[in-house]
């Protein structure tokens, strides 16, 4: 492991330091109630997991009996899928990654590269070893002895940051030495197509229930000889996964130490040589340093979501039109307008796609059901998952202006107007695009629910909704969310905190709604004579109640966002 | 200025060259210098001088050209040519979570200081960070970063320093403490490069110059050298002296292709 004692300090002393600053976070009440919440949900998570699954031991119904040749064929798999999908996203970690901080005081320093890349191999595996236990526990479900599951895939995980850190050293040597440059398009086009066939093999397999997954994942494993699987040169490919199988899914003590051995061998091996491999990391580890560094920046600044892809050059030519008017509030709007146009290029053709794809399939459920009845169901449910994903992923509001906060409060316009300028593009989006998703629906079925005009009315309130309660909670703690970092436990906690306030506001404005058109069906009821005209009437007065309501709401809601914007201290606010 | 403390060099570059994408950035730089003595490295934007310290550092590899530090070959005796040397970026990044005084015990323990407690306290005196020892790197501003890498840098007592645009963000209390120490570490004999574009810095310090253009050495030698063959008049200050040569530089090399982008800097 580390065997340069000033690396092993530095491990030890950043350990310390991580928890140091959790503590200080802790030191605002803000940041206490968060991380305490956080501490919770991840306790429970794992809680309901390991719990979950004695559970299901001791009271659930028995197991299946599993084909010890299939299981161990499933499990080696299972294992392979993680190992290509390591393989392939090491591809882009070009040479060793070092973090910013690290990588010049290493690099000048007197520590042979061997020293630091088993410094780097260490970290990762000790970063891994989260996600490795809670895999773990999952994996104790489908096996024969659930401890021998849990070892089994504990070791895999571990050994996974090894084989990727090799490939990215021999990748990148070989690119010094043979080409001059391979496309970074290229690769990420190539790892994005490799990852997405691994995880539609992987749901393939093991999605439950599915009579049609079922019988795929038989005919891919059965018996007679010849499945996939069991093909000469497929259990070749897959041979790298064999002893965790064996490991994971050993039914006796001896074999399972038989399999731990050969595991443990073959760990031992890897990072011996991954670290005392010739290679001269230090231009690619730069490029690479400095790639995740931006990377992580915009993240930071962006907050996830769209903000995270680069300003394209290509679309500098690009202007967005001034929609909301040539004064203080269109300003605000426009400005925003162009950073969507110019940073979400890609972002908005992957929306494109999915909203085209979803407006399709959803089309032929409507056409293969009774479409009258359905319609109006199928096209609610999805307007709002499309709303819910889509404010996730166009996400253009008070993340990305972090830094500029102090600016925005200086425009010679009230706080609620600049709050709701800044969010009234990315509601325009999102609307647009869900509107595309109807027409597209109404193309292919043919059909015309009179209830379309109200969710269309209700999309661009409900849109404004969602994206403003998130704001409000963001302007009043704002997180820089870098997943994995040092505010996790506070990530967790808001991101829970947040959760539980969107449902509590979505439940306002269902039962805004729902009253007065729930008056509307008990009239019906009681005039049963009522003509159905009259009825299809009143349950549009109900609805447009219910909307004016939700109106009201996200009139509150501006109001909220403008207050946490006036009170938002850029001298202690900004993390 | 006192005279260096010997005429042996230290640190030898031998024909050093680097491209970038096919580029030259620094091209056949060939200088040297002995223990004691300060050097200035000046020269235009993109001229190749953090390129040739970093290359130097070890930062970056050298693949045409030979760099010595006290004998050993930076590339082959790594680790050895190491241990003389401290580097000073331009925009020093501390470690986040390690408080100031946890930076200074990481690098006693990398360059093996014994009984580096003191010296650190005499430091932290020195660059007015007492108040600071247990803040965290992420929490210091820019000045601070720069006075805690000064900290870092000077704790070995190494025989070589590196030193990128050293003032950037300083007050001027620590631009004082800056120069001080910077006089104070050649006079015991450490080697020191200093790479600025504050022309008054680097003449007030340096008891040589190395003027570098499109990654060419145009001139090397003492400011009266320098007054003597560049400059129009006798008494020209360095900053007449460099724009004189680098205007004639870039006549010289009117027409060649531009000095190619560095690798990457880390913001």
């Amino acid at each position: 492991m580390i065997t340069h004692p000033a690396l092993a300090l530095l491990t030890k002393r950043k350990l310390r330091g991580a928890f140091r600053k959790q503590i200080r976070r802790t030191k605002t009440a803000k940041g206490a109630a968060f991380a305490i919440i956080g501490l919770l949900v991840i306790l429970l998570w794992y809680g309901s997991v390991i719990l979950g699954q004695s559970f299901s031991r001791n009271y659930g119904s028995a197991p299946a009996p599993v084909d010890p040749q299939r299981a161990v064929l499933m499990a080696q798999f299972g294992f392979f899928s993680l190992l290509f999908i390591n393989l392939i996203s090491s591809l882009g970690h070009r040479g060793l990654y070092i973090p910013k901080d690290e990588i010049e005081v290493l690099f000048s320093a007197p520590v042979s590269r061997s020293a630091i890349i088993r410094y780097r191999l260490t970290i990762n595996i000790l970063k891994s070893m989260f996600g490795a236990l809670l895999l773990s526990f999952f994996a104790m479900r489908r096996v024969p002895v659930p401890i021998f599951g849990f070892f089994g895939t504990f070791v895999a995980i571990q050994t996974l940051p090894i084989y990727g850190q090799l490939l990215s050293l021999l990748s990148g040597n070989a690119e010094n030495k043979f080409f001059d440059r391979i496309p970074k398009g290229a690769v990420r086009a190539f790892t994005t197509i490799a990852v997405v066939a691994v995880i539609a093999a992987f749901a393939l397999l093991f999605m439950p229930g599915r009579d049609f997954w079922d019988k795929i994942a038989q005919r891919i494993t059965n018996e007679g000889g010849t499945g996939i699987l069991q093909n000469q040169i497929v259990s070749y490919i897959m041979a790298p996964a064999r002893p965790w199988a064996g490991m994971a899914t050993a039914a006796s003590a001896p074999e399972f130490f038989k399999w731990f051995s050969v595991s443990i061998g073959i760990w031992m091996l890897l990072f011996f040589v991954a670290s005392r491999i010739p290679v001269d990391y230090r231009e690619l580890s730069l490029e690479t340093s400095a790639d995740v560094a931006k990377r992580l920046q915009r993240v930071r600044r962006g907050g996830g979501g769209s903000g995270v892809f680069k300003l394209s050059p290509r679309v500098v030519g690009w202007r967005a039109p001034w929609i909301f008017g040539r004064g203080v509030f269109g300003a605000l709007a426009w400005r925003k307008s162009m950073s969507m146009l110019r940073k979400a290029r890609v972002a908005l053709m992957v929306s494109i796609t999915i909203i085209a794809l979803c407006s399709i399939g959803v089309s032929f459920m409507i056409l293969n059901r009774s479409p009258e009845r359905m319609e109006p169901w199928f096209s609610g449910l999805a307007s709002l998952l499309g709303c819910i994903y889509l404010s996730n992923f166009l996400r253009f509001d008070f993340r990305e202006d972090l830094d500029k906060i102090d600016i925005l409060k200086t425009y010679p316009a009230a706080c609620w107007k600049i709050f709701v300028a800044t969010l009234i593009p990315q509601t325009t989006l999102v609307t647009a695009l869900l509107y595309g998703m109807l027409i597209i629906k109404g193309v292919i079925t043919r059909t015309f629910h009179p209830a379309i005009p109200l969710f269309a009315a209700a999309i661009p309130i409900f849109t404004f909704i969602w994206i403003a309660v998130d704001n409000v909670i963001y302007l009043f703690a704002p997180t820089r969310a870098v997943a994995g970092q040092d505010t996790m436990l506070q990530n967790a906690g808001r991101a829970f905190v947040l959760l539980l306030l969107r449902m509590f506001i979505l439940s306002i404005t269902f039962a805004g709604a729902a009253i007065p058109v729930g008056i509307a069906v008990l009239i019906i009821n009681i005039f049963a004579g009522i003509p159905e005209s009259a009825g299809q009437l009143l349950y549009g007065a109900g609805f447009l109640v219910g909307l004016a309501f939700a109106l009201l709401e996200a009139a509150v809601l501006a109001w909220a966002g403008g207050l946490a914007l006036r009170r938002f201290d850029v001298a202690s606010d900004r993390p | 200025m006192p005279e260096p403390a010997s005429a042996e060099p230290v640190l030898r570059v031998v024909d050093f060259s680097k491209k970038y994408e096919g580029k030259p950035a620094v091209d056949h730089l060939t200088f040297d210098i002995a223990a004691g003595e300060i050097l200035g490295l000046v020269g235009p934007n993109g001229a190749g001088k953090t390129t040739t310290l970093r290359t130097i550092a070890g930062i970056l590899p050298i693949k045409e050209g030979n760099i010595r530090i006290f004998g050993f070959d930076i590339d082959r005796d790594e680790v050895e040519a190491k241990k003389y040397l401290a580097w000073v970026p331009d925009d020093p990044q501390p470690f986040d979570t390690l408080t100031v005084y946890e930076h200074l015990e990481f690098y006693a323990a990398l360059h093996k200081v014994q009984n580096w407690q003191q010296r650190a306290e005499e430091l932290l005196t020195r660059f007015e960070l007492q108040e600071k020892r247990d803040a965290l790197g992420g929490e210091l501003s820019r000045g601070m970063r720069q006075k805690l890498s000064f900290c870092c840098a000077w704790l070995p007592k190494p025989k070589i320093v590196l030193l990128d645009e050293p003032l950037t963000g300083l007050d001027p209390r620590g631009i004082r403490s800056a120069k001080q120490s910077i006089v104070e570490l050649a006079s015991e004999g450490t080697a020191v490069i200093l790479s600025s574009h504050l022309l008054d810095l680097v003449a007030e310090l340096a008891h040589r110059i190395l003027i570098l253009n499109r990654g060419r050495r145009i001139f090397a030698g003492t400011i009266a050298e320098a007054r003597a063959t560049i400059a129009v008049r006798a008494d020209a200050t360095l900053e007449e002296i460099f724009m004189t040569a680098t205007e004639n530089a870039g006549d010289s090399a009117a027409g060649t292709s531009a000095a190619a982008s560095p690798p990457p800097k880390i913001e």
